[in-house]
């Protein structure tokens, strides 16, 4: 596991040795049934990110109308995609997103895709381990960083309480991940009940100060009134749909959830994914945005997860805060240290966790990153979908128009220069639409210089992730036939050498 | 396992009782902390998780 890297195989043999034990399909012994995936959704999508997520739609003033139906048509939405389009390409290949990665893109695209990956997961645990400390730092009377408020960094006392926790949380993913994860489906269903009691007990304390006006008069005029937070700008039905589908995108468009569902014993079993959905991103952030509108109403300021949560719970919301944040960085964690071991081969495994436990820390003391979770989220999304429009194509559509499945793969090359740019293309591209009203740098270089319909073209990220996972899927079919039909490959192919 | 179920109950319950106005916020706190300590006493011990490499019985 140690050996000096001498050659570029060798970083290519690492990864592969890395994810060497789920090589081959799963044998049909280790399927199984509903109930193992209901519970496994049910309990990852109740997280640490739900106390900021809910709360975020709620910063950006959208109203209680749009907030119900965006999440109940964007829910149905990212159900409908985990059920149509992920489930059927782990049941009918049963491999790991690695190695259909491997098999279509080719190894060193794949290793940019897990050193990416590594990043992302690092920005979420940090922002797992804000979520933990915004609870711990309240009975020492520290203060949490108020972003809306100009806040940059937060005071040295909760730095120092973040290094501690990340320390922590590095160590046990390094001595006891496998507990971690048994510990972490233990807390899942009480937590559940948490985000669900605190939003009713608010809810009820709502009504009794106000006892003439109906629940859904609350919900709209004291709760979710429609008018951004400070500098946040305003959030629409489109943006909850939007994000409500494509928070995780990565997992469902971009099909890394194939991992999960090649144990699936029929692809049917993809609708489980509705009780992560309905419990986790319809009730948790309806709760957790109850909670804190609830708690802005009454004058209070800077709504954190620590502090909305001893609000609506009491000491146990603010202990099922830490645990949400500890659960959900720690796996967070492990599994990105898993991926940055793959450009840092002489390195132990132990200090490759806290390397990147490094990174999660310096996340967590960043007070922007969570203020903009959604769009570290939909960044993701962005980023990783246009990786399942491939897979997807290289499984159903190929073989139908006479393409050949995994050409990477069978013509033995390590480079796919139509994924690549089928990838980067549309990406870029999105980047730019969404950056030119966006980033400063890019609004200074573009004004003036675009031609009127470029320059009308306003589109939120999460409304630019569908139409990039499209082009995306376009760009690949055509790049790949002009690839298969090149002469040197159609003479390969016409000799039967990639069958 | 009643244990841990009760605690659970002590989670969600009050939180309707408040709703329905027979409970106090504070008994509501109460509570829920009482049904944190009964559930995380109590569910280690008969909760397993299994892996999904292991085979399903």
């Amino acid at each position: 596991m140690n050996q000096p890297v001498t050659s570029k195989e060798s970083v290519i043999d690492r990864l592969d040795a890395l994810y060497e034990y789920d090589r081959e399909p799963v044998d049909k012994k280790k399927l199984h049934g509903w109930k193992t995936f209901i519970a496994m959704f049910a309990g990852e999508h109740v997280a640490g990110t739900e106390f900021v997520l809910g709360p975020l739609m709620v910063m950006h003033g959208v109203s209680a109308k749009d907030f119900l139906w965006g999440l109940l048509v964007g829910n149905i939405l990212a159900v409908l995609s985990w059920a149509l389009l992920t489930s059927p390409v782990a049941v009918k290949t049963r491999l790991t997103i690695y190695w259909q990665l491997k098999k279509v893109i080719g190894p060193y695209l794949t290793i940019a895709y897990s050193v990416f990956y590594a990043l992302i997961l690092c920005l979420l645990a940090g922002s797992m381990v804000n979520v933990a400390v915004t609870s711990i730092s309240m009975p020492f009377g520290i203060p949490n960083p108020d972003y809306i408020a100009g806040d940059i960094f937060p005071s040295f006392q909760w730095m120092l309480i973040a290094l501690i926790v990340g320390i922590v949380i590095s160590a046990l993913a390094v001595l006891g991940f496998e507990k971690i994860a048994h510990f972490s489906k233990i807390c899942a269903p009480w937590m559940v009940l948490v985000f669900f009691a605190s939003g009713i007990a608010i809810l009820a304390k709502l009504k009794a100060a106000t006892p003439n006006e109906g629940f859904w008069e609350i919900l709209s005029t004291q709760i979710f009134t429609g008018v951004p937070i400070g500098a946040n700008t305003k959030y629409t039905f489109w943006h909850v749909a939007g994000f409500a589908w494509l928070c995780n995108a990565h997992q469902h468009l971009g099909m890394s959830d194939v991992t999960i569902f090649r144990y699936a014993k029929k692809w049917t079993q993809g609708f489980a994914s509705a009780f992560g959905m309905f419990i986790g991103h319809f009730g948790a952030w309806i709760a957790s945005g109850i909670l804190c509108a609830a708690y802005l109403s009454e004058g209070f300021t800077n709504p954190q997860p620590g502090t909305i949560a001893l609000y609506g719970a009491g000491f146990a919301g603010a202990i099922a805060v830490v645990i949400a944040g500890w659960t959900t960085a720690n796996p967070t964690l492990y599994r990105a240290g898993l991926a940055i071991q793959v450009v840092t081969p002489n390195w132990k495994r132990w200090k490759v966790t806290f390397a990147a436990g490094i990174f999660m820390i310096i996340t967590a003391c960043i007070p922007a990153v969570n203020a903009n979770l959604d769009r570290v989220v939909a960044y993701n999304g962005l980023f990783f979908s246009p990786l399942g429009a491939f897979i997807i194509l290289d499984v159903w559509l190929f073989p139908k128009i006479g393409l050949i499945s995994y050409f990477t793969e069978k013509s033995r090359k390590t480079f796919s220069w139509p994924s690549a740019l089928a990838w980067f293309g549309p990406f870029l591209l999105s980047m730019f639409i969404y950056g030119k009203d966006n980033f400063a740098f890019l609004q200074k270089m573009t004004e003036g210089k675009l031609p009127g319909w470029i320059a009308g073209i306003k589109m939120d990220i999460t409304f630019l992730v569908g139409p990039e996972w499209l082009i995306a899927a376009l760009l690949y079919v055509l790049f790949s036939y002009i690839q298969q039909k090149t002469k040197t490959n159609s003479q390969l192919i016409a000799e039967g050498g990639l069958s | 396992m009643v244990i841990s179920y009760l605690g659970l109950a002590c989670t969600l319950l009050p939180s309707i009782l408040v709703l329905i106005g027979v409970f106090t916020l504070q008994n509501h706190f109460w509570l829920m902390s009482i049904g944190m300590v009964l559930w995380f006493s109590t569910s280690p011990f008969w909760m397993k998780s299994k892996s999904l490499d292991e085979v399903e019985e």
